[in-house]
């Protein structure tokens, strides 16, 4: 599949959740499957086959890093394109998420009619890269 | 402080830009989370949970800036720091978060879907 459809999120914050999901749904015309814990998207990931995960940071019940590992420790979830979305804005941080194989970082505040456009162009490059 | 720092309406309106239509379904889940957060961070105070007064704080603080929240974004961005490293000296930052969190509730309800 070339274009991008599907994406799985993952937030425990209520309102950031619905903001992300109307966007991507209203405005990018996504495909959104939206988890409230790490645990949860996990045993949902490899039925859904995503092409795009989305995580937020800093969660309860187990961290967007922590998810990140676990997915690339599963050959069937390695290979998809993971962006975190988080409110940790300075520039080492943003470092620190992308050394972790993350493909893009989303800051908070994010421009909702912006970020379809911001997740299409990361996975497109994630895509061009192989 | 200005009616703006507590809640920027316009700026959060604006910022919707096509989805306008869905402000009132998101300043509806903003203010339960919100709610969510104020007894999380009363009990974890009663408890001296830093740790989790750390994890409301960084939630606080992201979704309070996404709603055009000025003040208290900072003030969770000051309480989130101050729990860093697991102590906090006094109740003074949890007391001021919570005072302007009811002012922003207040001045979000009538928006409210």
């Amino acid at each position: 599949m070339n274009t991008l459809e599907h994406i799985l999120y993952v937030e425990d914050e209520a309102s950031i959740q619905r903001l992300v999901q109307l966007s991507l749904e209203k405005i990018g015309g996504y495909r959104v499957s939206v988890f409230s814990s790490g645990t949860e998207a996990l045993n949902a990931v490899a039925a859904l086959q995503p092409q795009l995960i989305m995580l937020d940071v800093m969660m309860p019940d187990m961290d967007g890093p922590s998810i990140l590992q676990k997915l690339r420790a599963r050959p069937e979830t390695r290979g998809i394109p993971v962006v975190f979305i988080t409110a940790k804005a300075r520039r080492e941080e943003i470092d620190a998420f992308l050394a972790l194989g993350a493909q893009g970082v989303v800051t908070k505040p994010f421009d909702p009619m912006q970020l379809p456009h911001q997740l299409k162009d990361i996975w497109n490059q994630a895509v061009q890269a192989g | 402080m200005t009616e703006a720092d507590v809640w920027n309406r316009d700026a959060f309106m604006q910022g919707l830009g096509g989805m306008q239509p869905y402000a009132g379904s998101l300043i509806s889940a903003y203010i339960g989370s919100t709610e969510s957060h104020l007894s999380g961070i009363a009990e974890a105070w009663q408890q001296q949970d830093m740790q989790r007064l750390h994890r409301i704080a960084h939630a606080l603080k992201g979704s309070s800036s996404q709603m055009g929240c000025v003040g208290l974004a900072a003030l969770a961005a000051d309480l989130e720091s101050m729990t860093q490293n697991g102590h906090l000296p006094s109740s003074g930052p949890v007391e001021a978060l919570q005072q302007q969190a009811v002012l922003v509730l207040d001045a979000m309800r009538p928006f409210s879907a």
